[in-house]
């Protein structure tokens, strides 16, 4: 509750939160801000034609077109608030749906690499030895990639396999993304390993596992929850970089990163169809900028520590 | 009278001005969108490796213009088909030189066919010649055939040879494309002193090791040293290749001095070049012709055609689904393999698709739906032939009669694929797609539970392939790029039980076939083990037959029996287009010409 | 000391051989058919073309026949064929590694100084407009997407004011070149253009240069900024900061030559992460601006599943990384003995 408090008081923090709520009721309203012309796949984006050349907003102020089209309640379909791009892809409707993917995105990616991380991390130093040894020889090969590159490199090889879609993304971003929360657990651990409330409990006779997680985790999870927490925000940024290489959701889904890619079609004349680029950039820039302020109040409220260190 | 001057001059300093404008006079500059794959002849299978190819190189016989059945003589003064249509024989130009210095003999022509054929790399284009000269598919299959490599070598010197100043071809069965063939890339003359000193085949019977090389494991795969009216001055692969006239060619020396043909990928920078006047010529995808259109209008640009291409898109169905795909169909609820075998189900498909409003769509009006398989241009094309119309009705009907009912009743479940990426396919596939599942309320209110579910699956190439090249695709859409413009070479894929597509398809599901011929009227009425036998009957006999009028009823009778068998879906001719500045002169559409033939273009 | 170099240095082949089992690993994931269907550029005219492919480069073999066979090929310097180079893959890399590197230099000088003395002047002038501003600087700059941020870069002062182009050179430059005028040396055309004495294609260059620096050095420079401001920080309030100033000393010297020195320690060990940094940003910003280095053949070769070119520049990058951190470390470590890595 300190917490909240504490993040709410900071006027930068509060701006970041004030704009995640935005864009969570977005999220959850997406069904009525954007009806989705075939139910079964909200995610299309939708299409109006097929023409290649983008089709500017219609009507004189955005807003106040959204706005319309809150208090309407539907039918989006005759006007484009936000303008069409490259396919006639609708670019309001991607920006409303591209909310959802982004929070998937962001969550679930931050949330399975932690997880893995901190499983890594915990066996490795828990148990010590040989097994920490070869443990972190096996993080060190997946430290050796850059992490974009390595990244790209998994989704052009899964691509064959399983197709170009969101979870081709994740999963190229998960598998590169645990050994920094997992070098971050293990050294935490191996700090209260020796503690005598440990030792107590393993004299015990307590098993491996409630030992973990009864008595280490608890104290040692905290900096790599909160480091965590913070990588959100760059997490997105790397989904939707893989988006917009061309690597990560398919043509057409209701994602920040895809929708940009279009622009790189039309550089020479970006100015006439600044709509295809302004919206979803900024859209993307708020969202991560939301996270990222948070993020940040939440470590210096947190844990000092860890004070100036940032995600890639 | 002073009017007239004063018009007169302003046009007259227009001119002036317009000329002095031209960047680069003598250097014709193209910006494409992929690089070559290799420069030798025998290797290159792709457009971007023929453009070049072709400018450096020259075939025996060569298009007439813009014509695609008309040839005039290049390095063979002139040739004679035996009436059974099995010797070939040319007589081989004199005083003709190769950039490097040597002269051209009637054993280099020898030489670069032989070589070609004992070259023959996995998925290049050797078929072709290896077909009609030993009925063999790969140089593999004839060393089997044979039982030694020394047989091979022994039939080769039989098959080609050359005799004082002519060159003597003899096939094994009398084929009607083979002219088509020699005058493609594939066939193009090499110096045989030449081709050795660079490490290529010594012209023995030993020619294993220079056989199925990579790419750059061939000796001709970054030098070129041919006949034709420019040279190699560079490749930068990646970048650009440059090439540069030959003051000693044979005929007229080429009007320009230098062609570069850049890799451009990004469309973006090819606009930019062209407005800049960087490119003389710029490759158009279709999303982007609005944007050359507005230059076109401004009278900054000049558009050529639409003209018919030698490409068609069109969905092929597979009578039998192998065991083990994931894309196996269902018949009520049942794996149904062979699904597609029937009739009536492939009938409604073509009905139920929108075929005004997916070229409307998907390729901005600039295309045609084609009768059978043969597009426009070839013989055997006839417009007046049926095609599949839009007719919901007909389809239902179709649908109804489907398996004795058993689909109507308990629905059916059927995957369309097409490659990643490729947005017109997936559009025509998302047409059929809400056309089928559209009778699901109609049905339902029949009292019918089981359900119409067509699901559009896209893979990514490789994975596209595989399946493909398995049989493991139920409907899936691809596109055709012709080799040789002859209707053999749609017949073949579309139809052989070799060929690309038609291998994949099973046609022999289909048994007893009863045939009355429409068109060949020679021939007897006659029932046929299968599709697939008569199919194969059909068109050894048109590829062999000699008499024009003949083989054009044969190819008419094949496009119907195509279209009566409903063996495809959305069957349709592209339009090309072509921009270029308006400096350019000389340009033409020639479908066969894998890219810009730079002897014929000039600034001015 | 020396036994820390030399425990790094032993177990540099052991990461290396990891991370080739991985590339190689991650190769085998496709199934033969897939592998072979990578060679051909069209649809296979003949029945057995993909067979033919699958058994010639011996594609349906045990993993580690296969593994083996890389293994001595990546050894022999031999990456595989690059379809969308069209050259060997370590000549495609080599050939677009000068681009890169010149990239790569530009971005990190200005990191590295601004970077560093916005860093300084934050923590000096600690809560004040300038520490504010350049807080607020380094955020946005670690929110924004460099492929937003470029492309937008890219609208107002290409499409709309016509100032700096994408690309890395003019097209006149490339003429120069083909013709034989100007002549490549090193390739990083920076110095190329001192070498020949070419004022106006170093203005060109320039000219093309400046957006995709700024794009990707503004990452970097936040994440420097946000070091360098608290490790100052807390250099300040030591105290031996703190006798300096009570000797009297200017607060310049105080500042530069007693705190800062001391502030960079924590700040280079950020070597390693503004080199990982720099690389994945390479690919992003080479890509956005058609700059023709490395990481804009790879993500082209990635889109069109040039598999084989994407795992040869995998391996590179992991093997540039490797070495570069090594450095990085031991230089550190020579430097800074009191700190004892782990």
């Amino acid at each position: 509750m300190k917490l909240v408090k504490q993040l709410l008081r900071n006027p930068l923090s509060l701006f970041g939160i004030v704009l995640l709520l935005f864009f969570g009721l977005v999220a959850i309203f997406a069904p009525w801000l954007a009806p989705p012309p075939n139910p079964f796949e909200p995610y299309r984006i939708a299409q109006f034609g097929y023409s290649p050349t983008p089709k500017p907003p219609t009507g004189p102020n955005p807003l106040s077109e959204v706005w319309k089209i809150v208090t309407r309640h539907s039918d989006f379909s005759k006007t484009h608030p936000f303008g069409t791009t490259e396919g006639q892809y609708d670019v309001y409707y991607g920006i409303v749906w591209g909310t959802r993917t982004a929070f998937l995105a962001g969550i679930c990616i931050t949330g399975i690499t932690a997880l893995i991380g901190i499983i890594w991390g915990s066996l490795a130093a828990y148990f010590g030895g040989w097994m920490d040894m070869a443990f972190m020889r096996i993080t060190d090969i997946f430290q050796a990639f850059p992490f974009l590159i390595a990244a790209m490199t998994i989704a052009a090889v899964l691509q064959p396999r399983i197709g170009r879609s969101i979870t081709t993304a994740a999963i190229a971003l998960i598998v590169f993304g645990w050994m920094g929360y997992s070098r971050l657990i293990r050294g935490d651990i191996l700090s209260i390993k020796e503690r005598d409330y440990v030792q107590a409990a393993r004299a015990a006779g307590a098993g491996h596992l409630r030992i973990v997680v009864r008595h280490i985790l608890p104290n040692a999870i905290y900096p790599t929850l909160v480091v965590a927490s913070m990588d959100i925000g760059s997490y997105v940024i790397s989904f939707a970089a893989l988006s917009f290489l061309g690597l990560g959701a398919e043509v057409g889904y209701a994602d920040w990163g895809q929708m940009l890619s279009f622009a790189r079609n039309w550089i020479p004349r970006l100015h006439q169809y600044w709509w295809i680029i302004l919206y979803p950039g900024l859209a993307l820039i708020l969202f991560v900028l939301a996270w990222n302020l948070v993020g940040d109040a939440l470590r210096d409220i947190l844990d000092p520590r860890l004070r100036g260190r940032i995600a890639v | 009278m002073w009017r007239k001057v004063l018009v007169g001059a302003v046009i007259g300093l227009l001119g002036i001005l317009g000329w002095a404008q031209i960047p680069n006079p003598d250097t014709m500059i193209v910006a494409t969108i992929g690089d070559l794959e290799t420069l030798d002849p025998a290797w290159a299978y792709d457009t971007a490796s023929g453009t070049a190819i072709f400018n450096i190189y020259e075939t025996l016989i060569f298009y007439d213009g813009e014509y695609v059945d008309k040839f005039v003589p290049m390095l063979a003064t002139s040739w004679e088909i035996s009436d059974d249509g099995l010797v070939y024989t040319f007589t081989i130009r004199k005083g003709v030189k190769f950039h490097a210095g040597g002269d051209l003999t009637p054993s280099d022509v020898v030489y670069s066919l032989q070589r070609a054929l004992i070259q023959d790399r996995a998925g290049g284009p050797i078929w072709m010649l290896l077909d009609p000269i030993f009925a063999v598919h790969s140089i593999e299959e004839l060393a089997e055939k044979l039982g030694s490599d020394e047989a091979v070598y022994e039939a080769l010197q039989k098959a080609i040879r050359a005799e004082g100043d002519k060159v003597i071809i003899t096939l094994d069965h009398a084929y009607g494309p083979f002219i088509q063939i020699l005058a493609g890339t594939w066939a193009s003359i090499v110096d045989k002193e030449w081709v050795i000193e660079q490490g290529g085949w010594d012209g023995t019977a030993n020619w294993r090791p220079w056989h199925d090389p990579a790419a750059e494991a061939s000796e001709l795969f970054n030098k070129a040293n041919g006949t034709g009216p420019f040279k190699l001055e560079t490749w930068v692969p990646g970048e650009y290749i440059s090439l540069v006239r030959n003051e000693n060619y044979w005929r007229e020396p080429a009007k320009l001095a230098r062609a570069v043909i850049k890799v451009v990928p990004e469309w973006g920078t090819r606009l930019a070049m062209f407005q800049a006047g960087d490119a003389d010529i710029i490759a158009v995808p279709r999303q982007y012709v609005a944007q050359m259109d507005e230059l076109v209008a401004q009278g900054k640009a000049r558009m050529m055609g639409p003209f018919p291409s030698s490409t068609c898109q069109s969905g092929f169905f597979n009578f039998y689904v192998t065991e083990g795909s994931p894309f196996m169909p269902l018949l009520g609820g049942e794996p149904k393999p062979d699904l597609l075998s029937d009739i009536h189900l492939r009938r409604a498909i073509n009905y139920a698709l929108d075929i005004d409003t997916y070229i409307k769509e998907a390729w901005l009006g600039e295309a045609w739906q084609l009768p059978g398989v043969i597009p426009q241009g070839r013989l055997g094309y006839d417009p007046t032939q049926p095609v599949y119309s839009f007719d919901m009705e007909k389809a239902e009907q179709e649908l109804r009669q489907a398996w004795g009912g058993q689909l109507w009743r308990q629905g059916f479940r059927l995957t369309i694929t097409y490659n990643q990426g490729n947005l017109a396919r997936k559009f025509v596939a998302e047409m059929i797609e809400r056309a089928l599942e559209s009778f699901n309320a109609k049905r339902q209110a029949e009292g019918f539970r089981g359900m119409f579910v067509i699901e559009v699956q896209d893979l990514p190439w490789p994975t596209y392939l595989k399946y493909m090249d398995a049989g493991q695709l139920a409907v899936f859409f691809i596109g055709w790029l012709e080799d040789y413009a002859h209707p053999d070479n749609w017949v073949k894929p579309y139809m052989h039980s070799t060929g690309a597509f038609a291998m994949n398809q099973n046609f022999d599901t289909v048994k007893n076939v009863e045939f009355a011929p429409v068109y060949a009227t020679w021939l007897p009425a006659k029932t046929y083990d299968n599709l697939q036998a008569l199919f194969d009957e059909l068109i050894a006999l048109a590829s062999r037959e000699t008499d024009f009028a003949k083989a054009e009823k044969l190819y008419l009778e094949l496009n119907r029996l195509a279209h009566e068998y409903a063996i495809n879906v959305g069957h349709i001719q592209l339009l090309a287009r072509h921009y270029e500045q308006l400096w350019v002169r000389g340009w033409f559409y020639n479908p066969a010409y894998p890219g810009e033939y730079f002897y014929v273009l000039s600034k001015g | 000391m020396t036994a820390y170099v030399i425990r790094r240095l032993l177990l540099l082949p052991i990461t290396l051989f990891g991370v080739t089992l991985f590339v190689f690993g991650v190769y085998s994931f496709l199934e033969p058919g897939m592998k072979a269907a990578l060679y051909v550029r069209d649809i296979p005219k003949t029945a057995d073309a993909l067979d033919r492919i699958i058994q010639k480069y011996g594609l349906a073999d045990p993993f580690h026949v296969q593994y083996w066979r890389w293994l001595n090929q990546v050894f022999r310097g031999n990456l595989g064929w690059s379809k969308t180079a069209q050259r060997p893959v370590l000549d495609a890399i080599l050939y677009y590694f000068p681009a890169t590197v010149e990239l790569v230099l530009w971005a990190a000088i200005p990191v590295l100084f601004i970077g560093i003395w916005l860093g300084i002047l934050s923590a000096v002038h600690h809560n004040k407009p300038i520490d504010h501003a350049s807080r607020v600087f380094a955020l946005i700059g670690w929110s924004f997407p460099s492929y937003v941020y470029g492309l937008l870069l890219l609208m107002v002062f290409y499409a709309m004011l016509h100032w700096l182009p994408p690309g890395r050179v003019s097209d006149w430059v490339i003429k120069e070149i083909n013709a034989g005028t100007f002549r490549e040396v090193t390739r990083i055309y920076t110095i190329d253009a001192i070498i020949n004495g070419r004022p106006d294609v170093l203005a060109d260059v320039f000219k093309h240069m400046v957006l995709p620096v700024i794009t990707l050095a503004y990452i970097q420079w936040a994440l420097l900024l946000r070091v360098t401001r608290s490790s100052m920080l807390e250099t300040l309030r030591q105290e031996y900061v703190m006798t300096a100033r009570s000797k009297g000393l200017a607060e310049r010297i105080v500042v530069y030559k007693h705190a800062a020195r001391n502030a960079m320690i924590p700040v280079a060990t950020m070597g390693g992460m503004l080199l990982i940094g720099l690389m994945n940003g390479a690919v992003i910003t080479e890509t956005v601006f058609n700059y023709r280095g490395m990481g804009w053949w790879a993500a082209n070769a990635a889109t069109q599943l040039d598999i084989i070119s994407v795992l040869g520049f995998t391996l590179f990058n992991a093997v540039i990384l490797s070495l570069g951190i090594l450095f990085i470390d031991i230089l550190y470590a020579v430097i800074d003995p009191r700190i004892r890595l782990e």
